[in-house]
């Protein structure tokens, strides 16, 4: 597969957004087999910042997969497909488009319209703050399964040698339906990712709140990878006041088993090799979900393109005492409660 | 549990918008767009509601007098943003009286509630001249942001104050409003328009712009540079020049 084109086969455009490094542009008339949803090229505002083995890197993960495993990870993350460029040089990538499920359109309770990327940030403010923007709730069923599938995505990648790096909330976007338990997560964002024993194309940064202890803020690492997707666990898990900036995995004990608390906490430490791996994550997750009575909830949202109304969604609230700065992950609705049962969790009236 | 302590210490930065409403205000149709900005503002942070885990924001007007028209909130939780009204004349002595009272307030508040307060910034807009005497206003600034840490005389809570200016207020008295002016890093500036008055609606959207950018990336940053105040630079080509405390105003208009 070849995986560079030329800025000039690309054909019209139209501009869709400014991020801090580039311009992000749907071409209306380039078609991409591989794509075929439609593509999207980002041009770098500052080529010089850019390494273009590191991005000719990236692309090549992707190119060199075979079929079944390159669809695996298109459906974990919105991959660089090609490198773009001019006179030689490499000017920018081209994308697939973020799949409309994992935008929400619709109109806020007040009746204005509204669009946004379900960024994973949504999810960490409290659920009435998110409705009042537009955005459906999220039960604590959902919540974990959202831990893991980012957690399927984030192990796909680092047993492929893979760094994310700047895992944040905004870098990843989460999709619900139509079913309550169609659930997924796609990292965005990918052109800062790293293979092992590479520098990164664009340099690797950390996102306020989510930097790693010490000097590894300066290193990213599959071990930065998981301490922060920790820090996603205990946000995403406690939504609320202050839930965006917290580290506290007191937030979200009453959650889990004991051996979710130990993983949560080695995942945290000072020390990098202490810290589990994606797999150990993965498998636990996988586990833990299951000891969940499963949720046969209508879909939060009847069809992409409708905001999701509060009515629909199940309650759950913890044994445990629920301190002012940890709320409940969502609000009661019908009456029916999540709530463990001599050690399970179970939907009760 | 391991030896590291996951407690979390919250930090908040607050900013308070400081409005001119004297009928001059009213007239050049400035104070209809100054009402947007807090309408933008809460659409932006709409965008980027995790922000609102690091700030808070208030707004005061002044005239003769000066009034709370927003007491410090955050932004996401008010159902609805109220509004400047005009009135009188431009008393800056009232203005930064009130605001020294409201910091203090509020900073206690925070504090007494749990957080680490970062030093609060201070948007101030005026298209006047104070009505007070010199010496007046003067003596009020330097209540508002005199601090001697060696002796700790004075406010300890003190702003940093960005001082915006339409047509009517005058560059040398707002220049001297620029709060702190050293050391480098941490210098505040100002912005002044650079049209007529009938660009005042105009230069009022570009200031709504700069605002916002501000208190997104500000607040953004308050976890990383322990809460410095980002000032983003306006469009050279827009109504609006930045200009430091030491920056020569002759340069200001051609
Ligand atoms: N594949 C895509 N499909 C559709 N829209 C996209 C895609 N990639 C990016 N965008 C849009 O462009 C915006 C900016 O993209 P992105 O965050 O990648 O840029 P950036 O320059 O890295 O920005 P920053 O550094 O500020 O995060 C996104 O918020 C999103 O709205």
């Amino acid at each position: 597969m070849a995986i560079d084109v030329t800025r000039d086969s690309l054909g019209n455009m139209d501009l869709l957004a400014e991020g801090g490094q580039g311009k992000i542009y749907k071409l209306t008339h380039f078609r991409l087999p591989d794509c075929p949803s439609g593509v999207v090229y980002k041009e770098y505002k500052d080529s010089s910042k850019i390494t273009a083995a590191g991005l000719t890197g990236i692309v090549g993960v992707r190119s060199r997969m075979p079929q079944s495993e390159r669809d695996l990870l298109d459906r974990y993350a919105v991959w660089p497909v090609r490198t773009v460029s001019k006179d030689g040089s490499i000017r920018g990538i081209l994308m697939p488009i973020i799949p409309p499920n994992y935008v929400q359109t619709g109109t806020k309770p007040n009746g204005q319209p509204m669009r946004a990327e379900r960024e994973v940030q949504f999810l960490f403010i409290s659920p009435e703050q998110a409705r009042r923007l537009g955005h459906g709730l999220v039960n604590l069923v959902q919540r974990l399964r959202i831990c893991l599938e980012y957690a399927r995505g984030l192990e796909f990648l680092s047993s492929r040698e893979v760094v994310f790096g700047d895992i944040s909330a905004k870098n990843a976007l989460y999709s619900i339906g139509p079913s309550s338990t169609d659930i997924s997560v796609v990292m965005v964002d990918c052109d800062a990712v790293r293979v092992t024993g590479n520098a990164a194309a664009v340099e690797q940064l950390n996102s306020p709140d989510w930097d790693p202890p010490g000097t590894e803020s300066r290193h990213l690492t599959k071990a930065t990878d998981v301490y922060k997707f920790a820090l996603f666990v205990i946000r995403v898990l406690s939504p609320g006041a202050n839930a965006s900036v917290s580290r506290n995995p007191k937030r979200v004990e009453s959650i889990f088993d004991k051996e979710g608390r130990k993983l949560l906490e080695a995942s945290l430490a000072d020390n990098s090799r202490l810290r589990p791996s994606m797999q150990d994550w993965l498998s636990y997750l996988e586990k833990f979900v299951q000891t969940f009575p499963t949720d046969t909830t209508p879909a939060l949202r009847s069809a992409p393109g409708t905001a999701a109304t509060a009515n629909n969604t199940r309650t759950q609230t913890r044994t445990a005492p629920v301190s002012a700065t940890n709320n409940p992950p969502s609000a009661a609705t019908d009456g029916l409660k999540l709530r463990k049962v001599g050690g399970k969790w179970q939907w009760v009236p | 549990m391991s030896d590291v302590n996951h407690d979390d210490q919250l930090k908040l930065l607050p900013f308070y918008l400081v409005c001119d409403v004297s009928i001059s205000m009213v007239q050049s149709g400035a104070l209809d767009e100054v009402n947007k900005i807090l309408p933008a503002l809460v659409e932006a942070l709409e965008r980027n509601p995790i922000i609102c885990d690091k700030i808070r924001f208030s707004a005061l007007d002044f005239s003769d007098d000066s009034r709370v028209v927003l007491p410090l909130c955050n932004l996401l939780d008010e159902p609805s943003m109220p509004a400047f009204e005009g009135r009188g004349g431009t008393s800056y002595v009232a203005a930064f009286n009130a605001l020294r009272t409201q910091i203090e307030n509020d900073v206690n508040m925070l504090k007494a509630d749990g957080f680490l307060v970062h030093r609060p910034a201070v948007f101030f807009l005026s298209d006047g001249e104070p009505t007070d005497n010199e010496g007046d206003w003067k003596n009020a600034f330097h209540n508002l942001t005199f601090f001697d840490k060696a002796t700790t005389q004075g406010f300890r809570m003190y702003p940093n104050v960005i001082p915006f200016g339409l047509v009517g207020a005058n560059p040398q008295i707002l220049q001297q409003l620029i709060h702190p002016t050293q050391p480098a890093n941490r210098a505040m500036s100002m912005f002044m328009s650079t049209g007529d008055e009938r660009a005042a609606a105009n230069a009022v959207a570009e200031i709504a712009k700069l605002l916002i950018q501000s208190v997104l990336a500000s607040g953004t940053g308050v976890a990383n540079n322990g809460g410095g105040i980002v000032l983003p630079p306006p469009d050279p080509n827009g109504p609006i020049a930045q200009l430091g405390a030491d920056d020569d105003l002759d340069d200001l208009y051609l």
